[in-house]
């Protein structure tokens, strides 16, 4: 309180607030630094992402467009050339061949500075005559070949007589920047490795096979933006023209599959970085709004004082904004500097197990973050000044009489009196201190709900994350290898492998698009012969995902859930696939990719056997071990192990979890903080009441038991609460994270629901020991001395 | 001993802030008997509050001895003293500190519920004249009553001693002058001892005897032979 006039004791005055109140300070600086840090942080990680993908993919010269043929001439090219379209056309040899045991991509192309696709070199020199190559850095399925390593192979067409070849480089070239499996028609369907000739040291490869092309100015747009897509479809459009009758196949970076995974890693990390901390921020910026109306509130005597001495309400409130001001502003510049810096940097870090990174630059995507933590610190002003006006508005008599609770205030339970009866006072005092104030008990409650449904929120979203691999490649793909075979080729061949017709179903298979107004969503059909229709269910699950009842395949056309959740068709609708029309019968749970599955006589199309799924058990050895000879087969065209594919989609979704991690442990301390700021809070809102009961020869444990019992209630029903919040926060995250090949799991495990609220309590429990030692020091005589 | 229930030998309590001691109490020394009705005068800043808390065990001292009932509270620790608190000693504040949330009956039974040989919580309400008044809560109550109500809940406690800081400070005449009553009948209906601290020299009339604190010491001790009904009392 002021004790003497003078501008020295008015600052005093402000300042001994702060420390009088350190606590609840200290907690204003954490949750909004926590919220600002959150939200600055994971709204830049995506831009950040793409931002420096999009840089290095320019810096790389990657290819905007690919134009692939049987046959490219010089002419061809240079009528590309002349179209206008192209920045830089770089022509070349691709293709894909079984090279000294690997499955190789061969380019044949002139290597140096000025190409598109340009291989940079990491180790070793560009080779200096025919007989050296340089190869790709390794990755997760590209083989680590050392320089000095001789391979002696033929190559079809170009070099048909074997040959040795040394190479003489590793070179890294952006367009395969993904660690991933680079598809491939031939052996186990993925790469080992990528090798580059120079071409000048050919002379008699006189034609082409793809024309590596950058589009003119396309290097100035975003890669990932609609403009870059219009400019590229514009080329695309001018290119086709010229290609027409010619067999051209024209590919922009859509088909790229490490531009593809990266985009939809960023994307899923985009979806999780809006809704998150906005409702970080939410439940952050309400808890410190209801602390400052409390702090203001619990001070109407000093307010009451300095009102009846004279002081100007501004000059009272100032104290009040001051106090806020700073602690948000404090707060938020924290935040934002460590978030800005520390989030996408840790989760951009966790991106290099999938793919070979450029540094992460850090553009000035502060936007959501800034203007977020802007509208925390004016709302929480905003409240401050409202209470304060709000308070100063009585008069300074009515300030000084303490506040007391409104006449004849019972809570419900008092009506039924054989409850209320046998309750002991003390239980009688908590419930009514808990629903005595109603803003309190909302703010609370809406807090603590908050935080829960945070932590429950990120535990869900792991959940369903875990349960997309988990599900996909043990309760729905039962197959262990599944062989493509030529159309022609007869089963018999394969006979001498598969000794059990039961462990194994012939397909016919076949990829496209389901068509629509809204998107393209792309599908692999699966058909079976009509007699096998009950067999297929021995190699992929067919069940409703919520009943887990089995479905038939011989009552109709069947479609994975993705499809209908990305087309918005349901039972009973009709879609487009390769021409057909097809009816839906029933709608089956599956996680990754989207399939049609139906019968030959519902199909329309002749069968003819393009896959075989064969299960362990038709085969004399695991499938993982004889791969190698199945895939050497002749006729067996690829052949894909399920384990590997469970790998290849379980990776990206490391990097997801990293992130619900983040989360799920920011979750944690706002819950941390946001519990003990409500502690806090309440402990020094009660201090008379607690002074009093010391008075009175109440124990250590009993006063606590008296704060404590309430803050159980309080947590208790905001943790239930936040549950149910929680449940429709991830429904709406897991939607958003759906994405046109993979579809987030929509199961929960009871663990989460559990932990989330184990979570909450624990916390509590922990804030509750911290805060005995202050319980403890309250001093009955200070308090007693005066009403405040 | 007979008239050697309350006895303060050499009480003295320093308060240290920062580089400052400040002598609240120095070396006092007085005993109160059985039963007694006893005020405390002086100036503002004397000690009185400091002499009652000490007995209170709201604070401990810092040397000398008090003794109470033959036991003493120099020796007793925190938690002790907390049991001391709880069984033995009734207080009445200035500002009444009864609970907001509570009713004037559950204010009551708030103490009465953790001693040992607390009294009936209703009949004492009726004693204090709050029959009618039990499920009021402290916002429905005047300040008067509401002391009522802190009196009424230190006397349920059936204290061996009833220790009231101010009791009328924040009381009109007439009101100040029921509380004095409804004390001093209970000391004497009671055979209970009871300190009193007040500002008001006029309380003289009706205390058995009267402790004059001064600079933190017993100045003098006067001994009341026929103290008058408080209904009497002019101030
Ligand atoms: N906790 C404390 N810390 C420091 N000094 C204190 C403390 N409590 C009391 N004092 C000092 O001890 C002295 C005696 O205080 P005390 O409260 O006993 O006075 P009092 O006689 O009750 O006065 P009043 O009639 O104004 O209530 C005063 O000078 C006071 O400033
Ligand atoms: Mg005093």
């Amino acid at each position: 309180m002021v004790k003497n006039n003078g501008k020295g004791s008015y600052i005093k005055y402000i300042t001994r607030g702060i420390k009088n109140h350190i606590g609840r300070f200290l907690a204003i600086i954490a949750i909004t630094a926590l919220g600002a840090a959150f939200i600055t942080g994971l709204s830049t990680t995506a831009p950040n992402m793409r931002a420096s993908i999009d840089a290095y993919l320019d810096a790389r010269t990657a290819a905007d467009i690919i134009i692939k043929a049987p046959y490219l001439s010089a002419d061809d090219i240079a009528a590309l050339t002349d179209s206008g379209y192209a920045d830089k056309i770089t022509p070349a040899i691709c293709l894909d061949a079984d090279i000294d045991g690997m499955s190789a991509r061969l380019y044949y192309l002139t290597l140096g500075e000025n190409i598109v696709n340009k291989p940079v070199l990491l180790d070793g020199r560009l080779p200096n005559n025919h007989n050296e190559i340089v190869v790709e850095t390794s990755g997760t399925y590209i083989k680590n070949i050392a320089v000095g390593t001789v391979l002696t192979f033929g190559v079809a067409n170009i070099a048909p007589v074997s040959a040795e070849y040394t190479v003489v480089g590793i070179v890294s070239n952006a367009w395969y920047f993904s660690k991933e499996k680079e598809l491939t028609y031939i052996g186990r369907g993925y790469l080992d490795t990528i090798i580059y000739f120079d071409i000048s040291y050919y002379e008699s490869l006189n034609f082409y096979t793809d024309a590596l092309i950058t589009v003119k100015d396309n290097a100035k747009l975003d890669t990932f933006s609609d403009r870059y897509k219009e400019a590229t479809d514009e080329a695309i459009q001018a290119f086709e023209a010229l290609g027409e009758n010619k067999d051209w196949y024209i590919s922009d970076r859509e088909t790229n599959q490490s531009f593809l995974t990266f985009r939809e890693n960023a994307n899923k990390i985009e979806a999780i970085s809006v809704v998150f901390p906005v409702f970080f921020l939410l439940v952050a910026t309400l808890v410190v709004l209801t602390t400052m109306t409390r702090t203001v509130n619990e001070e109407r005597l000093s307010i009451g004082t300095l009102k009846s001495l004279g002081y100007s309400d501004f000059k009272i409130a100032s104290k009040y904004i001051l106090y806020a001001l700073f602690s948000s502003l404090i707060g938020v510049a924290f935040g934002v500097i460590s978030g800005f810096r520390l989030l996408p940097a840790v989760i951009y870090n966790t991106f290099s197990t999938m793919f070979h990174l450029p540094e992460l630059s850090y553009g000035f995507y502060f936007g959501t973050g800034l203007i977020s933590s802007g509208v925390m610190v004016i709302s929480i002003l905003g409240a401050t000044v409202y209470s304060a006006l709000h308070t100063l508005k009585e008069t300074s008599a009515a300030l000084l009489r303490p506040k007391t609770p409104k006449a004849g205030k019972r809570i419900l339970l008092e009506k039924i009196p054989f409850i209320w009866k046998h309750l002991k006072f003390k239980y009688k005092s908590t419930l009514r201190n808990v629903f005595r104030y109603k803003k309190h008990f909302f703010m609370t409650i809406i807090g603590i709900a908050g935080c829960t449904a945070l932590v429950f929120a990120g535990l869900g979203l792991k959940d369903s994350a875990d349960s997309i691999t988990k599900v996909q490649y043990s309760e729905i793909l039962k197959y262990d290898v599944c062989l493509g075979v030529d159309g022609s080729m007869p089963i018999g061949s394969l006979s001498e492998y598969l000794n059990n017709s039961d462990g194994y179903i012939e397909t016919f298979q076949k990829m496209g698009y389901i068509l629509s107004d809204k998107k393209d969503v792309p599908a692999t059909l699966i058909v079976v012969r009509n007699a096998q229709a009950q067999n297929l269910n021995d190699f992929i699950t067919l069940r409703e995902r919520k009943s887990k009842s089995p479905i038939k395949l011989t009552d109709g056309v069947i479609i994975s859930e993705g499809i209908s959740v990305q087309l918005g068709i349901k039972q009973g609708d009709t879609f487009v696939f390769d021409g057909r029309e097809y009816t839906v019968y029933k709608i089956s749970e599956n996680y990754v990719n989207n399939y049609i599955y139906m019968t030959e006589n519902y199909s329309g199309f002749a069968f003819e056997t393009t896959h075989i799924f064969v299960k362990d058990s038709a085969l004399s050895g695991n499938a993982d071990q004889i791969n190698e000879s199945l895939s050497a087969l002749n006729g067996v065209s690829t052949s894909e192990l399920l384990s590997e594919t469970k790998e290849v989609f379980q990776r990206p979704l490391l990097q997801i979890n990293f992130v619900i991690i983040i989360i799920i442990v920011s979750a944690g301390a706002l819950a941390v903080i946001v519990i003990y700021n409500l502690t806090n809070v309440n402990i020094e809102e009660r201090k008379k009441e607690i002074a009093a009961l010391k008075v009175l020869g109440y124990h250590d444990r009993e006063v606590a038991g008296y704060v404590y019992r309430e803050t159980a209630i309080l947590t208790l029903l905001g943790s239930i609460a936040g549950l149910g919040l929680g449940v429709l926060l991830l429904e709406y995250v897991v939607k958003l994270m759906d994405g046109i090949n993979m579809m987030m799991g929509r199961h929960i495990t009871p663990l989460s629901f559990i932990l989330a609220f184990a979570a909450t309590f624990l916390f509590t429990s922990i804030v509750g020991v911290f805060m005995y030692g202050k319980l403890k020091k309250i001093d009955m005589n200070a308090s007693m001395k005066d009403m405040e | 001993m007979e008239g050697q229930y309350v006895v303060f030998e050499n009480v003295t309590k320093i308060y240290k802030t920062g580089e400052t001691e400040i002598r609240a109490n120095d070396n006092v020394n007085f005993h109160i008997a059985e039963g007694e009705f006893c005020a405390i005068l002086g100036a503002s800043g004397a000690g009185k509050s400091t002499i009652l808390n000490l007995l209170g065990g709201m604070d401990v001292l810092s040397s000398g001895t008090i003794t109470i009932d033959g036991r003493n509270l120099a020796k007793l620790n925190l938690k002790q003293l907390t049991d001391y608190r709880r069984n033995d000693v009734g207080f009445v504040f200035q500002f009444y500190n009864i609970m907001p949330n509570l009713t004037a009956l559950e204010n009551i039974e708030l103490a009465t519920e953790i001693c040992k040989d607390s009294l009936d919580a209703k009949a004492i309400l009726g004693d204090v004249g709050l029959d009618d008044r039990a499920n009021n809560f402290p916002a429905q109550l005047s300040g008067g009553e509401q002391q009522r109500v802190s009196i009424a809940r230190a006397i349920a406690k059936n204290p061996k001693i009833l220790l009231c800081d101010e009791p009328t400070g924040a009381l009109d005449y007439e009101t100040g002058k029921k509380i004095l009553k409804l004390l001093r009948d209970f000391s004497k209906k009671s055979n209970k001892t009871v300190i009193i601290v007040t500002h008001n020299q006029a309380i003289k009339a009706i205390a058995d005897r009267i402790i004059h604190v001064k600079n933190g010491s017993v100045e003098s001790i006067e001994i009341n032979e026929n103290p008058i009904d408080a209904e009497m009392l002019e101030w």
